[in-house]
């Protein structure tokens, strides 16, 4: 199970990277095309921490061991 | 009155089977028409078609896209003084016999950007595949939401603009599949917008370029660029007309 804590924190950072990747296409810093790649890793990380249990599965799959990994291998 | 000085905008990318015959029906619509075709570094003699049926070729020598493209032509009509700009593609979908519906509107001064839609009329004759039609449904309601008028066909590639939205598309045209983004650009820059019926043909030569795998990038891309387009502030044109 992951630490209350480490959820916080990685929801914030993952709210945190959407919120940077839309005003960067807002301020035409960043294409369309490109923010889409990113804006996909961050709701994946928002999705595998309101539910670890697909971060288990995702965790199975790969075979990591550590669940943080797994979070800092997507990002 | 003089009469305003009116320009073709027809982007092609590998066209050379269908080019010419766009251009030829364009000018034997109306010789005073100037028909510049812009060509997106085709690897065919595209360019060279077209010029030998009298258009304006202007050669881009990346390949930039379809917004790209026909951003460059906005901008030519710009640098050129154009008062009315139709923009049709270079495959032959777009009859120019239709172009005077377009510029009607435009003519009697109600409105700024005419979309040559094909469901303005529900019995018309253009029936998309099931999941096109869900497609095009779906941006025409977002727009219209978006942009606060009703739009029923956002992804024409047939329209025709007055100085005004040469101005705002020469400065402001997006990237890759554009239309969509564009008719919200113009709504919420003040534009007048009208939308009249038109029937497109099947392409006669070469393929679209929306194939399976693209259009689920094309329906992810569109929608992010709806909602970066909302999040944008906009100067309102209105002042200058």
């Amino acid at each position: 199970m992951t630490p209350v804590r480490v959820s916080i924190v990685g929801a914030i950072a993952s709210i945190l990277l959407i919120l940077v990747v839309l005003e960067l296409v807002r301020g035409r810093r960043l294409k369309e095309r490109y923010a889409l790649l990113w804006l996909a890793t961050g709701v994946g990380l928002q999705r595998m921490l309101v539910s670890p249990r697909r971060l288990r599965i995702f965790n199975i799959a790969t075979g990591s061991i550590l669940a943080s990994s797994v979070l800092w291998f997507l990002w | 009155v003089t009469r305003q000085r009116l320009v073709a905008i027809v982007p092609a990318w590998n066209e050379s089977g269908a080019i010419g015959k766009v251009v030829d029906e364009i000018r034997a619509y109306d010789p005073a028409i100037d028909v510049v075709v812009i060509d997106d570094c085709s690897t065919d003699d595209t360019a060279e078609v077209a010029e030998a049926h009298g258009a304006t070729v202007l050669r881009l020598p990346f390949n930039v896209g379809i917004g790209g493209a026909v951003q460059t032509g906005f901008r030519y009509a710009l640098a050129h003084g154009y008062q009315v700009a139709v923009r049709l593609d270079g495959d032959g979908q777009h009859a120019a016999s239709e172009i005077p519906k377009l510029l009607a509107p435009l003519e009697t001064g109600d409105a700024d950007l005419v979309i040559g839609s094909r469901f303005v009329d529900p019995g018309g004759a253009y029936r998309p595949p099931f999941a096109r039609r869900i497609g095009i449904g779906v941006f025409a309601r977002l727009v219209s939401i978006l942009g606060g008028q009703r739009v029923t066909d956002t992804t024409s590639g047939f329209v025709a603009i007055d100085r005004m939205g040469i101005e705002l598309f020469a400065a402001e045209f997006p990237h890759d599949y554009p239309e969509v983004e564009a008719t919200l650009v113009a709504l919420r820059s003040g534009l007048r917008v009208k939308q009249v019926q038109v029937d497109m043909r099947e392409r006669v030569t070469g393929s679209s370029s929306i194939t399976f795998v693209r259009s689920l990038y094309y329906i992810v891309k569109v929608m992010l660029a709806l909602l970066v387009a909302s999040l944008r502030r906009y100067p309102r044109l209105e002042g200058a007309r």
